[in-house]
């Protein structure tokens, strides 16, 4: 899936340790998720969305093979 | 199981494999005693290493037991499991039809099963670590 999630922590100038430290995670799972090669909970999803003060929606990216 | 009978059966768990590798050397089996031993000491160090590493997460803030972890270890199980079934299934298929009449030693058998067991996991487990 992809995600906007390396965008949004750049702009609010975090690192991916202070994201990890603050939603509960290792650093090895923000790096992942970035990457997009790991898709988070609905809990990790909700919780990196209030992080940046954003939708769920908008920070994680549905594509055409994930909708089918 | 709290963290305390963890420790406990741990502990329990390495005095029994070392008991036992003492026992064996003692009968003669050298090789196997000190084999058991070994493991039992291999464990122990492997075990302070990797609760070295988690306490230093932990003093950081970050969470070294996360959803990704489990997740890893899930897929990594149902891998193994598949991974066995074929395995085995083509080892008794083959040798039912090829192999010659062998006697073994059940329990040497099942700890060579026990043994591809484990690392077909940790392969598993190191791959999807690399990969997702």
């Amino acid at each position: 899936m992809e995600n906007r999630l390396r965008e949004m922590r750049e702009d609010k100038g975090m690192t991916q340790e202070e994201v990890a430290i603050r939603v509960g995670v290792s650093r090895q799972t923000i790096i992942s998720l970035e990457k997009g090669r790991y898709n988070p909970s609905i809990l990790l999803a909700y919780r990196l969305a209030r992080l940046f003060e954003s939708s769920i929606e908008e920070l994680f990216l549905l594509d055409k093979k994930g909708a089918e | 199981m709290i963290d305390k009978t963890r420790k406990t059966m741990f502990r329990i768990t390495i005095t029994i494999l070392t008991i036992l590798g003492i026992w064996q050397i003692y009968q003669g089996e050298t090789g196997f005693g000190v084999g058991l031993i070994s493991a039992a000491v291999g464990v122990s160090a492997g075990k302070k290493i990797r609760q070295s590493k988690i306490r230093e997460l932990q003093a950081k803030g970050l969470n070294p037991f996360d959803e990704r972890v489990s997740f890893i270890a899930n897929k990594a199980a149902m891998a193994t499991w598949k991974t066995i079934v074929l395995l085995m299934a083509v080892f008794i298929l083959l040798g039912s039809v090829f192999g010659p009449q062998i006697s073994v030693n059940p329990y040497n058998f099942l700890g060579f099963w026990l043994a591809i067991v484990v690392i077909v996991y940790y392969g598993y487990y190191y791959y999807y670590s690399r990969t997702c």
